[in-house]
């Protein structure tokens, strides 16, 4: 008897998972999109969207980091921004954006741009990974205009992960990559580079956690009129802030400073180039706008690095077996329900189910708030919503059906 | 005694490592947008707001309009002030937490929040945006040198605008004033580019003080300027502004040019474009010759969107 409960609850598990591939299956190919709206407005969040956006504590600044307003200024502008800035001695300068080749219309620009890329010590340049998915023997890499480049100190990468397939997409980005192999030869991200020019302990630290991908444990924005809870927390210079020196030295005196594109002007709210979906966005659900420019994503990175704050979590096979080990306590529970009080199978599991549901939302939010991990729950929440119901199938019918006194009781009618 | 002179020691540091830790100002300027002014305690003058710049609880910040300036709390917390107005740092700093609640508070919050979430409330409150665009300058056939929408708080206004494409020798401009019931209070016909509006005078006095402005070619009401607001400050509004102008009066007169151009300072810090302009007008006029104020009247026309 003992033995054959363990197995129906062994077995009841394996329906219970079966069912859960065979409707994952049958969604792969999205017919039931169209009658879905909800689920496809809800695609795009995740449940620790919720706490980047509306629970964490309010985090404070952090000054190591200034953010120099590109806005679209021409070449020969950026380059007098650039000996402004650099005369006031930042740790380093790196510059969010590409000069690709030289501008015959205007090469007084151009020499005024690399007077400007000359004029700082420590400089890093954007360079572009362009990887094959299916060759990783044809990736190869774009630079600025050689010319340019040959200023640089470093070049350092500056791709996020997001699933945009061309720069104009709307895209969501709540990762990246903190490294690149690239046919042998070791790249590093660019928000990793300018890291480490200030702290390189801290920068060899996270590489050392040797992740393909981490998480970004967003800190704040810029001047972004309530796009997010946390709009203000890096330094910001916009044009006129440099051409006219409206700054203290002190900002930018040994700092990281990015030159990067934040708008035509600070707090431009209707220019949409380079600007991400964050986890930050106040509307978690359902985004309308993005939110943060690309620069500032690269300066959340650099923050979490100098802070030694990273997000640590779990693994598609370890949210695998967790859901596995939660779906067999479950099976087991609802088994001895079923036989015990069958009368009472159906409000019972209900309820357990509702409220474990609700224990694993407000523990995966919990956790990430205060231990920074981040627990893949996705499959455990699922086979917890199916077990009650897949589990009176897996009785009512499969149990059934190979039995001959089930077999024989379908077709048998008794009296009313 | 050994004892006692490493206790004495030991003091002595955390004594000496606390003022060095002590932050020496209650606020640094993170990011800085519109032309702000930092009105340091004890001092009668203002002076440019810097990013970097330190605030101390006895300073004022004097933010222009559309203004967006970040702080930064000397414990780190931030916090924003949008918009025109004088705020006192002491004002600000009380309004700093810079305790951190517990994960389960901010989530029952987060949760009343939601509940309390007025569900749309009366279309009447959601109908703060439009689905046009603002073209007060540019787009119109005769661009005008003010704001769409403009407050203003002395008695006279000059309103300049350029000549559009086939104004003819000879050819008029009138000046159409309307109230907001569309109803004609004023017109006047010029062939200059510029007019002087004097609202104390008794062909314009209105109680409402809500005027509607419009120039076009005599004969071809095509060619036009798009409508500007003018808002008549009455006594009880902006009791600050007109303190402080009151003072302004007291010691300084405006019957020099300079003057004016102080006046126009006052005017464009607080917000108040139409007076500003009004004032620059009047300098240039009674200086012509003078660059300078050309210049400053251009940047100002630029800063303001009134001028490419």
């Amino acid at each position: 008897m003992f033995k054959k409960f363990w197995l129906d609850v062994i077995l009841g598990t394996v329906f219970i998972f079966g069912l859960m591939g065979l409707f994952n299956s049958v969604t792969a190919f999205k017919i039931f999109d169209v009658f879905d709206p909800i689920g496809t407005a809800f695609g795009d969040m995740e449940l620790t969207d919720i706490v980047f956006s509306q629970l964490r504590d309010d985090p404070v600044a952090d000054d190591r980091v200034v953010l120099v307003n590109l806005s679209n200024l021409s070449r020969g502008e950026i380059g007098m921004m650039l000996q402004i800035i650099a005369k006031y001695n930042p740790a380093c300068i790196g510059i969010d954006s590409f000069f690709y080749s030289p501008h015959e219309d205007d090469p007084e620009g151009d020499m005024m741009l690399m007077a400007g890329l000359e004029s700082v010590d420590n400089l890093i340049l954007a360079e572009k990974l362009l990887p094959d998915p299916e060759d990783p023997s044809n990736d190869t890499i774009a630079f600025s205009w050689e010319v340019f480049n040959s200023f640089a100190s470093e070049n350092a990468f500056v791709n996020l992960i997001t699933d945009a397939e061309v720069q104009e997409d709307l895209k969501m980005c709540r990762e990246f990559s903190p490294k690149y192999d690239l046919k042998g030869d070791q790249r590093v991200a660019f928000a990793v580079a300018m890291a480490a020019q200030y702290d390189s302990a801290a920068a060899a630290e996270f590489l050392a956690r040797d992740n393909e991908v981490e998480i970004i444990n967003y800190r704040g924005n810029v001047l972004d009129y309530g796009a997010t809870k946390f709009g203000n927390k890096y330094y910001a210079l916009d044009v006129p802030d440099v051409f006219d020196e409206n700054f203290t030295p002190d900002i930018i005196e040994g700092k990281v400073v990015m030159f990067c594109y934040l708008g035509r002007w600070l707090g431009d709210r209707e220019s949409f180039e380079d600007k991400f979906y964050t986890p930050l966005n106040e509307t978690y659900i359902g985004r309308a706008f993005p939110d943060m420019y690309g620069g500032v994503v690269h300066a959340n990175i650099i923050s979490m690095i100098l802070n030694r704050d990273y997000i640590d979590d779990m693994s598609d096979n370890a949210g695998y077996v967790f859901a596995i080990i939660l779906c067999f306590l479950n099976v087991a529970l609802f088994s001895l329900i079923y036989k015990k009080i069958p009368k009472w199978y159906d409000g019972i599991t209900k309820l357990f189910q509702l409220l474990e549901i609700g224990v694993l939302s407000y523990g995966v939010i919990y956790i990430l708030e205060l231990y920074s991990f981040k627990a893949e729950i996705g499959v455990a929440m699922a086979a917890v919503a199916l077990a009650g119901d897949s589990l009176e199938v897996y009785y009512g019918v499969v149990k059934n059906s190979f039995t001959k006194e089930g077999r024989k009781s379908l077709f048998k009618v008794d009296k009313l | 005694m050994r004892k006692f002179i490493s206790y004495v020691f030991v003091a002595g540091m955390i004594l000496v490592s606390s003022v060095v830790t002590a932050q020496d100002y209650a606020f640094r300027v993170l990011a800085n947008k519109g032309e702000n002014q930092l009105k340091k305690a004890g001092s009668a003058q203002a002076e440019t707001l810097k990013t970097g710049a330190k605030l101390n609880s006895g300073d004022e910040i004097i933010a222009s309009e559309g203004a967006y300036i970040g702080l930064m709390h000397k414990t780190g917390k931030t916090t924003e002030i949008r918009g025109a107005g004088t705020k006192k740092v002491s004002d600000i700093e009380k309004n700093i937490s810079t305790g951190s609640s517990s994960i389960a508070s901010r989530y029952a919050q987060f949760v009343m929040n939601k509940m309390n979430e007025e569900e749309g409330g009366s279309y009447k409150s959601r109908m703060a945006a439009t689905g046009a665009v603002s073209r007060a300058t540019g787009s119109a056939a005769i661009p005008v040198m003010a704001p769409a929408q403009a407050d203003l708080l002395g008695s006279t206004a000059i309103l300049r605008w350029d000549a559009p494409e086939g104004m003819e020798e000879g050819d008029l401009y009138v000046v159409k004033i309307e109230n907001i019931f569309n109803e004609e209070i004023f017109a006047e016909e010029t062939d200059k580019t510029s007019i002087e509006l004097d609202f104390a005078d008794e062909a314009l006095a209105y109680d409402m003080g809500l005027y509607l402005v419009k120039i076009y070619k005599k004969g071809d009401e095509e060619i036009a300027s798009s409508e500007i607001g003018i808002k008549k400050v009455k006594s009880s509004d902006k009791v600050e502004i007109q303190e402080s102008l009151a003072n302004l009066k007291s010691e300084v007169s405006e019957d020099s040019p300079l003057n004016k151009i102080i006046y126009a300072s006052f005017y464009e810090e607080n917000g108040l474009i139409l007076d500003a302009l009004t004032k620059y007008e009047e300098a240039i006029k009674m200086s012509p010759e003078i660059q300078d104020f050309q210049e400053l009247y251009e940047n100002f026309l630029i800063k303001n969107g009134l001028a490419q």
